[in-house]
């Protein structure tokens, strides 16, 4: 019985000595560095390219929206249906010919390999094997959810994401020009919206309900859409009591008294609302400000920015309803 | 007696009522409530309180007393101390026939009464069968806890691919009271309201009933009418409630529980006082979890009712397990009548997982055989990928084989005693809490999620010198509040919401060499120890007493093998991620084809394991390529109908 015992403890030792093992994870060795070559550092380690990638592929949307912002397309992209279902990017679309990688977080490794990319670009959150990624193409891994401490980390995401992007396929100027036409449409849409008599103190609620349940959240200071809705002159009045990381407060009606005083956003289609769906009592409904004075504005059920183009799409929605309700 | 319980009941209720009302983001005063219910003036606060508090208060005193009364009436009724609609699987069945509805019927604009009644309806029929053969109410909770299984995998491999049709279900899923008018209220309390007063009405009839079938027929009364009576009733107001509420746990066990601990013994005040308990209960626990909260933001009840009531199952189980004492609910075995000589089986079934083996790395996904990084693609992606499902196949089935031998339990299995659900919520703590986490830390997280629950599992259960029973009830308690964290989780994040759920639906994706090495270790050093006692577990088969005769140390072999299953099923979880059912179903073939002699059906069993999962994982990945099933999901499909049939056709064998 001894025996049994000391064979156990035997495989506990060796099996952390393969979990150890595993664990040096292995930066990419500072090769010899040529004059065109691009350095990325990021999330996973540091990455080296020879020169700029031509065959990317994108594992997150915001990555392959960068690169249509860019004028560039990815040669894969996960969910491509999900893509153009959910983030809308205007007029320009994904070519029909980017593969298809499957859902997001769990792309097909095989048909990444098969696509022999010179460049791989995912997300933290999702656990792909860094090495594995690396083995196939050189890889980088960026953090969209900074955390706490990064007061608009979200965005910056963004736009360092659209500078990188840019960096690696040689196209800084391009790249820079993309942040610029942002900020124009900021700059416009503050000068339109200075004119309407809208509330800039707003809050922004995106609405999961269904036929009968109740599922809606309320967007914190740290998401994207806040810093964008800031930028062309709003104001949340949202203080969440704890720090969100994805910037998203799960709600019940109750949490919308005291900030009903204001205008309020909806990420979802009108008439496929939780306000239109007959699960709030007519007397708490009507005890809310923006609902009986009209002070909602409904954005559309993908109206979310991701990357430039959909951020230049949501700020002409809301710049729209803004418009169309005054 | 009985005044004093009700008296009791009724402070309590009303000292938590008041705490509840004053519950919420909007601050108002208590003159405020009292001016709200008796002066109403169409202000803020008094609609907040009139149209969002108090439904809410009202619907828990009624979702609650509906639970108590029907765990009372399945109780006694089906003469099981465990049974309740969580334990029977109701729940489970109820919740995934609205998910369904939902993904199939999305404009459906009511409260989703008959898909929940459907389900419960259906549960419960299947799980009274399965139960009927045995007087022996374990067999019934143990079909109720393998149902569960059954449809929460099925419910999660819905929300796995209509991601979006069932965003809206998960905080209704796992329970929440929270209400914005009255409409779930005017629904469901003229149910409840009927249900309670016929079972109030019967509750006579049940005292008689509770005498034994024959002499309740001898003294003159229809058994099955009033059998059934009381059981559909329990079903109704169960669903009515599951619908408007979601599924809630627990307090159809803790409800009826306290009662009869109080020393309450007519049915009718059983009833009576159960509804009041319940009530109180569950607002406590909804008190207690807007106390986390502080009313800014909403986590479910369910997961609170399970906490406090997970721990009242455990010490429910230590008091019935003295009762049950030897009487363990045996090895029900179901062989066949025609065997093939061990050697060939071997032969073949190697020949068909070499086969199955040969096709899955040939196919599935882009034809890489004209391509020139098929190479690559065999080396590092497909085989390491295959190897991952075929060794931990093989680890899960050697898991659930010693487990099941140990526990004499044919439905012990390391999913339902509780081990894979510590696993899950060890990685999901990881990939939520720790920044930065790799595939790495997620798996040596799960480890320890695994091992801890195991410990919480044998502590406890160690001094009933590790009854079956005893252990299969503590792991069905442990699974429950871990699920109660996996959910609390889950609700509070929203992205990466279906990449976590690839995960705890078990998953060969993206399996690496790592995975193979640290699989075909457990393998060679696990598994000859294995072999080496099945010789013990033979005599063990036999009986305590014999086998003690024999010279086996009964407790130690128990605890060895025990041991080593939850080795071998922490480490396939660390590698794929929680995959059930392979652990049940492998075993209960090898013995079909092979009989009872524990060192051929440990080869075979390992045998039918790898290749269940080797199946799964190809399945999984041609269906819908370029995405793919996670190979969980699909044993669990693959598994559901026959593990049913299995139940059904041991039920029907009598000890």
């Amino acid at each position: 019985m001894k025996k049994i015992m000391y064979i156990l403890f035997i495989l506990l030792m060796s099996m952390s000595v393969v979990a150890c093992s595993t664990d040096n994870s292995k930066d990419v060795a500072p090769e010899e560095v040529s004059k065109e070559s691009i350095t990325i550092e990021h999330s996973a380690g540091t990455t080296v390219l020879d020169k700029p990638a031509e065959r990317v592929v994108a594992l997150e949307w915001i990555y392959g929206e960068d690169m249509l912002a860019l004028g560039v397309q990815p040669v894969g992209m996960t969910d491509i249906e999900g893509y153009t279902t959910w983030m809308n990017s205007g007029d320009i679309k994904l070519d029909e010919n980017v593969a298809d990688l499957g859902v997001r977080g769990s792309a097909n490794l095989e048909d990444i390999a098969a696509l022999k990319p010179d460049l791989i670009v995912t997300a933290d959150y999702y656990e792909y094997d860094y090495e594995l990624l690396s083995a196939i193409a050189p890889t980088i891994v960026l953090t969209p959810y900074p955390g706490e401490g990064h007061p608009t980390g979200e965005y910056d995401h963004m736009i360092s994401s659209i500078e990188l992007m840019g960096k690696v396929l040689g196209l800084d100027d391009k790249a820079a020009e993309v942040i610029d036409n942002l900020e124009k449409a900021y700059a416009e849409a503050n000068e339109i919206l200075k004119d309407t008599d809208v509330d800039f103190d707003y809050i922004e609620l995106i609405d999961f309900s269904t036929a009968d349940t109740v599922s809606m959240y309320l967007y914190t200071d740290s998401s994207i859409h806040t810093t964008i809705l800031e930028k062309i002159g709003f104001n949340n009045i949202y203080k969440p009591e704890k720090f969100e990381l994805y910037g998203q407060t799960n709600i019940n009606v109750e949490n919308l008294v005291g900030l009903d005083k204001n205008t309020l956003f909806v990420v979802a289609d009108e008439g496929a609302d939780i306000f239109s769906k007959n699960l709030i009592s007519e007397n708490v409904l009507n005890g809310l400000d923006f609902y009986t004075n009209d002070k909602m504005y409904y954005l559309g059920a993908n109206a979310s920015p991701f990357g430039p183009l959909s951020t230049l799409t949501f700020v002409d929605t809301v710049v729209e309803s803004v418009l169309s309700n005054e | 007696m009985s005044k004093k319980v009700l008296l009791g009941g009724l402070v309590a209720l009303l000292i938590f009522s008041l705490i509840h009302i004053n519950q919420g983001s909007v601050d108002v005063s208590v003159s405020t409530v009292i001016d709200a219910i008796f002066n109403y003036d169409n202000s803020v606060e008094h609609n907040v309180i009139r149209d969002l508090r108090l439904p809410r208060l009202v619907i828990g005193i009624i979702a609650g007393g509906a639970l108590g009364i029907s765990g009372a009436l399945f109780q006694s009724l089906m003469r099981n101390p465990m049974a309740s609609a969580s334990t029977l699987g109701i729940n489970a069945g109820s919740y995934f026939f609205v998910v369904l509805f939902s993904v199939f019927f999305p404009g459906f604009d009511s409260i989703p009464f008959f898909p929940a009644l459907l389900g419960a309806l259906g549960t419960a029929f299947v799980v009274m069968i399965l139960g009927k053969g045995s007087s022996n109410p374990v067999k019934m909770t143990l079909a109720g806890v393998a149902l569960s299984l059954v449809f929460s995998s099925m419910t999660s491999a819905l929300q796995l691919l209509f991601e979006n049709e069932t965003k809206g279900l998960f905080l209704w899923g796992a329970g929440s009271l929270v209400q914005n008018s009255w409409r779930g209220i005017n629904f469901s309390l003229p149910i409840v309201t009927i249900c309670f007063l016929i079972s109030l009405f019967i509750a006579r009839k049940i005292d008689i009933l509770e005498l034994g079938d024959d002499v309740a027929s001898s003294l003159g009364l229809n058994v099955n009418l009033f059998r059934y009576l009381g059981i559909l009733i329990g079903v109704l107001s169960t669903s009515a409630i599951i619908s408007v509420v979601g599924p809630i746990g627990f307090i159809g066990i803790v409800a009826p529980h306290i009662v009869k601990r109080l020393g309450i013994k007519k049915n009718s005040e059983i009833l009576l006082s159960s509804f009041l308990v319940g009530s109180v209960v569950l607002v406590g626990a909804d008190v207690l979890s807007r106390m986390f909260t502080g009313g800014s933001y909403e986590l479910p009840v369910g997961a609170f009712t399970a906490i406090i009531g997970a721990p009242w199952l455990i010490y429910l189980a230590f008091k019935t397990s003295k009762n049950i004492g030897k009487s363990s609910y045996g090895l029900l075995i179901q062989t066949g009548k025609k065997r093939l000589p061990f050697i060939s089986l071997v032969i073949i079934l190697t020949i068909v997982i070499i086969a199955t083996f040969i096709l899955s790395l040939g196919n599935g996904g882009f034809d890489f055989f004209n391509s020139d990084t098929a190479e690559f693609v065999i080396a590092k992606i497909r085989l390491p990928r295959i190897l991952t499902a075929l060794l931990a196949g093989t680890v899960l089935a050697i898991s659930g084989f010693l487990l099941q031998t140990v526990l004499n339990n044919t439905l012990a299995d390391p999913s339902t005693l509780g081990v894979t659900p510590g696993a899950a919520l060890g990685a999901l703590f990881a990939i939520y809490f720790i920044p930065k986490t790799t595939s790495l830390t997620i798996s040596i997280s799960a480890f320890i999620g695994a091992i801890i629950a195991s410990i919480i599992i044998f502590s406890i259960s160690r001094k009933s010198k590790y009854n079956p029973t005893m252990l299969v009830l503590v792991g069905m308690a442990v699974t429950a509040i871990c699920d109660a964290g996996l959910n609390i989780i889950i609700i509070n994040t929203t992205v990466g919401k279906s990449a976590s759920l690839v995960w705890l639906a078990g998953s060969t994706y993206g399996s690496n060499w790592n995975n193979v090495i640290t699989l075909i270790i457990g393998i060679v050093i696990l598994g000859p120890i294995s072999w080496l006692i099945c010789k013990d577990l033979d005599a063990i088969m036999l009986g305590e007493d014999v086998a003690t005769a024999i010279g086996s140390d009964v407790l130690r072999v128990r605890v060895i093998a025990s041991f080593i299953g939850i080795l071998l099923a922490a480490i396939a979880v660390s590698t794929v991620g929680t995959v059930g059912f392979i652990g049940l179903l492998a075993p209960h073939m090898a013995r079909f084809i092979t009989g009872i002699k524990h060192r051929k059906n440990l080869v075979i069993t390992a045998l039918i394991g790898g290749l269940l999962l080797l199946v799964a994982d190809f399945i999984g990945r041609v269906v819908i390529y370029p995405s793919e099933i996670p190979s969980g999901l699909v044993v669990s499909i693959m598994g559901a109908p026959y593990f049913l049939w299995l139940l059904y056709s041991t039920s029907k064998i009598k000890r």
